[in-house]
C-alpha cells in the first residue's frame, strides 16, 4: 500500500486549498471553523485496507451579502474549473422546500475534486443563505504510511 | 466514595482554606457574642420594667447561642485538617504511583485501572515482572482510594454530628433508598418509566444512579442526561472488568485453549469500542458537540447508544441505525458519521440544534454471507436480526419523545445496509414515532410499497448509490455482469428496492461512488495481456462522505427541508 500524506500534512493542504478558494472570492469573507473532523474511511464491510482517516473542515463563509451568493458561486466555478478541479456535482440550480410551511429556498451547491491530490471541496448554502465551504482530504494514513497489521 | 479520578484531581489546600475560612468564622462568632453580652446588660443601666428584663434576658441568651456556636464552629477546623492532611497523603501515593510506571508498560487509565500495554509481552521472561508490578500498583492504588474514602466519610460523620442540618441531610440520605423492586424492568413503557422516575427525590434519583446505574442506563423513558451519567459509571465497571479478564488471558500465553483465544479475540474487539466511545465523550472541538451515552451493554458482540448534542433539548433528533458487522467493537467509525449528519445538519439550517444518535442497540448479524457450514444462515441474508431488533427501537424512539424538553422535535430514523431493514421491519410491524425514514444502501425494508411502513410516503425517502452492490443481489457472477452496466434489481433479499420510482417513496440523489469493476491488464514479464477485474464494494459505505450530495440530501431531510432539483 503506498505511502500517503500524514495527518498534519493533510490539514495543511486542506488550509491551502481553502486559501485560494477564499482568494479567488468577489468578496473577503471572515472564516469562520464550524467543524473540524477526523473520520474513519473504512466500513466494516468494505474490503479495502482498514486504518485509513478522511480530515475535513467546514468553515462559514461570514459577513457576505447574501444578495451576492450567486457571484461567489460563479466565482468559485470559475476558479475551480480553470485550476486543475472537476466537478463532481454542480447543484446551483438546488432549492428545498421546508416541509412544514412549504417554502421554497434556493440551496445551491457546488462540489468539486482535485485532480492530482483528491482534495474534495462543496460551496453550499444554508436555507437562509448563509454559505459554507467543507473541504475533505482523500483517505490518508494518519502516519503517511500503513499501519503495519496488528 | 472517593474514585481514583477524583483523588489525582483533588487538591487538599482546598481543604486547608476552608479550615482558615471557619477559623476566622469563630473569631467574628466569638466577638459578636460577646458584643451582643455586654450592649444588653448595659441596657439594664438606662432601661428599667418587665420589657426591659424580658429583652436583657433576650440578648443574654443570644449572647450565649453565639457562645455555643463558636464552641462547635470551633471543632471544624481541626476535622478539616486533618482531612487534607489524609487526602494529601492518598493523593500522594497515586500521583507518585503514576509517574512510576509511566516509563513501564504498565499501564494506569484515567479511572484509576492497571493494565499491561501489549509491549509488556515483547519479552517473555519479562511478563512475571511486569504482572507483579501491575499488582503492586493495583494495592497502592486501592489502598490510597480507601484511605481517602475513609477520611471522607470520617470527616462527613464528624461534621454531620456537629452540625444540626447536616444531621437532617444525613437522616435524608439513609432514606433515599429505592427498593430494586420497584425499578421498571427493562421494556417498560418509557412514559410509565418517565412517570416513576419523576416521581422520585432529587436523592433517590441520585442514589439509583450511584448505586444501581446498571438498571437505569438503558431504561427508555430516563432522560439523556441521567442515562449518560448511569451508562458512563455502568462503562467505566465493564471496562475495568474486560481489562482484568484480558491480562489474565494473555498472562496464559501459549497454554491458552480455543475458547479462550476466541474470549481475548472478543474482549480486545470490546475494549477497543470502549476506548472510541471514551475518546468521543471526552472530546470537544470545532463541529463535536457534546456526546451522551445513552446505552451501554457488552452482552453479546456489545451493544451501545451514543448521542452527539442532547436529544432532550435538540430541535431535530436522527436516530442512524448501522448494518451488516455492527456491534461495539466497530462503533468508533459510527460516531464519526454521526458528527458528520450533524454538520451537515447545520449546514442546512444553523438556526437549528440536531442530535445525531448512533443506535446499536441490536445484535447485527456479523457478515453478509456465512459460509461456515455450523452456521450457514447466521448472516444478512436472514431476517431474525431485524425481527429481534423491532420492540427495542420502537421503544427507544418513543422514549426520545417523552423525555424531550420544550416543541416537539423533528425526529428522522435512518437505516444504512441491514439496518434500513430493522428500521423497516419495525414501521411495518411496530409503528415507529418518527417524522421522517431514511434508506441509505438498502437490501429491502421488508415491503413492497412505501405505503406499507405507517409513515406518510411523502416523508419515506431512499438512497442507492449507483455503484452500491447492494442493489445487484449476492450473485459473484452477476456482479461482474451488473458492473458492466445492468440494471438496478426490483426485487431484493428484504424486499421491494426502495430506491426505485415504484416503491413511492421519495428517492434522494447519491454520488455513484467508486466503481463497482476496474479492470487492469496484467501479464507474465512485460506482457500485459490479461484483463483482471478488481471488485470494490466501496460504495456502499460512502453515503457520508463529507460534501457528498447524499451527505448534504441528508442534513436537509434531518431539518425538515424536502431537496428538489430544478
Amino acid at each position: 500500500m503506498m505511502q500517503t500524506l500524514d495527518q498534519r500534512q493533510a490539514t495543511d493542504r486542506l488550509e491551502e486549498h481553502v486559501s485560494r478558494a477564499v482568494a479567488a472570492l468577489p468578496v473577503t469573507p471572515r472564516l469562520e471553523i464550524a467543524s473540524d473532523l477526523r473520520t474513519e474511511c473504512d466500513d466494516p464491510s468494505d474490503l479495502g485496507p482498514q486504518g485509513r482517516i478522511q480530515v475535513s473542515r467546514r468553515y462559514w463563509l461570514a459577513g457576505l451579502d447574501r444578495t451576492r451568493n450567486a457571484e461567489c458561486f460563479e466565482a468559485l466555478h470559475a476558479h475551480w474549473t480553470t485550476n486543475g478541479y472537476r466537478v463532481l456535482d454542480d447543484a446551483r440550480d438546488r432549492s428545498v422546500e421546508d416541509m412544514e410551511t412549504g417554502e421554497v429556498h434556493a440551496t445551491p451547491m457546488l462540489w468539486v475534486e482535485h485532480a492530482d491530490d483528491g482534495f474534495r471541496m462543496n460551496l453550499v448554502s444554508s436555507v437562509r443563505g448563509d454559505l459554507s465551504l467543507v473541504t475533505t482530504s482523500p483517505c490518508i494514513w494518519p502516519t503517511g504510511e500503513p499501519e503495519p497489521a496488528a | 466514595m472517593v474514585t481514583f479520578a477524583e483523588l489525582r484531581q483533588a487538591q487538599p489546600e482546598t481543604y486547608r482554606q476552608a479550615s482558615r475560612a471557619w477559623a476566622t468564622l469563630v473569631e467574628v462568632i466569638g466577638t459578636q457574642g460577646d458584643t451582643v453580652t455586654s450592649r444588653g446588660s448595659e441596657l439594664g443601666t438606662v432601661w428599667a420594667g418587665p420589657a426591659a428584663t424580658a429583652a436583657t434576658g433576650h440578648f443574654t441568651r443570644l449572647g450565649e447561642e453565639f457562645g455555643q456556636g463558636a464552641q462547635i464552629a470551633g471543632r471544624i477546623p481541626a476535622v478539616l485538617d486533618t482531612h487534607a492532611a489524609a487526602v494529601a497523603q492518598a493523593k500522594a501515593t497515586v500521583d507518585m504511583v503514576v509517574s512510576v510506571l509511566a516509563p513501564t508498560p504498565v499501564l494506569v487509565s484515567p479511572a484509576g485501572t492497571v493494565s499491561l500495554s501489549p509491549a509488556a509481552y515483547a519479552v517473555p521472561a519479562m511478563v512475571p515482572f511486569w504482572q507483579a508490578l501491575a499488582a503492586q500498583a493495583r494495592t497502592m492504588i486501592n489502598g490510597a482510594v480507601q484511605a481517602a474514602t475513609a477520611a471522607d466519610t470520617a470527616a462527613a460523620g464528624q461534621l454531620n454530628g456537629l452540625m444540626p442540618v447536616a444531621t437532617t441531610t444525613a437522616a435524608t440520605t439513609s432514606s433515599a433508598s429505592v427498593p430494586l423492586s420497584q425499578v421498571p424492568a427493562q421494556g417498560t413503557n418509557p412514559q410509565a418509566v418517565n412517570d416513576w422516575w419523576e416521581g422520585l427525590s432529587d436523592e433517590q434519583r441520585t442514589w439509583l444512579l450511584e448505586n444501581h446505574p446498571e438498571r437505569i442506563g438503558n431504561l427508555d423513558g430516563i432522560p439523556a442526561v441521567d442515562r449518560d451519567a448511569a451508562n458512563r459509571s455502568v462503562l467505566a465497571t465493564e471496562q475495568q472488568r474486560l481489562e482484568d479478564r484480558r491480562d489474565e488471558l494473555n498472562a496464559l500465553g501459549d497454554d491458552r485453549n480455543g475458547d479462550q483465544d476466541d474470549e481475548l479475540e472478543r474482549i480486545n474487539d470490546q475494549l477497543t469500542g470502549i476506548t472510541a466511545i471514551n475518546e468521543r465523550l471526552a472530546d470537544t472541538g470545532p463541529g463535536k458537540q457534546q456526546a451522551f451515552l445513552l446505552g451501554f451493554s457488552t452482552d453479546g458482540n456489545g451493544q451501545a447508544i451514543v448521542a452527539m448534542g442532547n436529544p432532550d433539548t435538540a430541535d431535530n433528533i436522527v436516530t442512524y441505525v448501522p448494518g451488516t458487522t455492527t456491534r461495539l467493537g466497530s462503533i468508533g467509525g459510527d460516531l464519526g458519521r454521526a458528527d458528520i449528519m450533524v454538520d451537515s445538519a447545520r449546514a442546512a439550517d444553523p438556526s437549528e440544534s440536531t442530535s445525531a444518535i448512533v443506535w446499536v442497540g441490536y445484535e447485527a448479524p456479523q457478515s453478509i454471507i456465512n459460509t461456515d457450514l455450523g452456521e450457514l444462515g447466521q448472516d444478512a441474508t436472514n431476517d431474525r436480526y431485524a425481527e429481534a431488533a423491532r420492540d427495542d427501537l420502537d421503544r427507544f424512539q418513543d422514549g426520545l419523545r417523552v423525555t424531550h424538553e420544550g416543541e416537539r422535535s423533528h425526529n428522522t430514523v435512518l437505516g444504512h445496509s441491514y439496518g434500513s431493514t430493522v428500521v423497516g421491519y419495525t414501521a411495518r410491524d411496530n409503528g415507529l414515532d418518527a417524522d421522517e425514514l431514511i434508506f441509505v444502501g438498502s437490501p429491502g425494508v421488508g415491503v413492497d410499497n412505501a405505503s406499507q411502513l405507517g409513515v406518510d410516503p411523502r416523508h419515506v425517502w431512499s438512497s442507492t448509490a449507483a455503484n452500491d452492490p447492494i442493489q445487484y443481489g449476492y450473485n459473484f457472477g452477476d456482479l461482474v455482469q451488473y458492473g458492466l452496466g445492468l440494471d438496478p434489481q426490483a426485487d431484493l433479499i428484504h424486499g421491494a428496492n426502495p430506491s426505485r420510482a415504484e416503491f413511492g417513496g421519495q428517492v434522494f440523489a447519491s454520488d455513484p461512488g467508486d466503481p463497482l469493476v476496474r479492470w487492469t491488464w496484467e501479464g507474465p514479464g512485460p506482457f500485459d495481456v490479461i484483463p483482471v477485474p478488481h471488485f470494490s464494494a466501496n460504495a456502499h459505505s460512502q453515503y457520508w462522505d463529507p460534501g457528498s450530495a447524499s451527505l448534504e440530501n441528508m442534513g436537509q431531510i434531518i431539518t425538515g427541508n424536502r431537496p428538489t432539483r430544478n
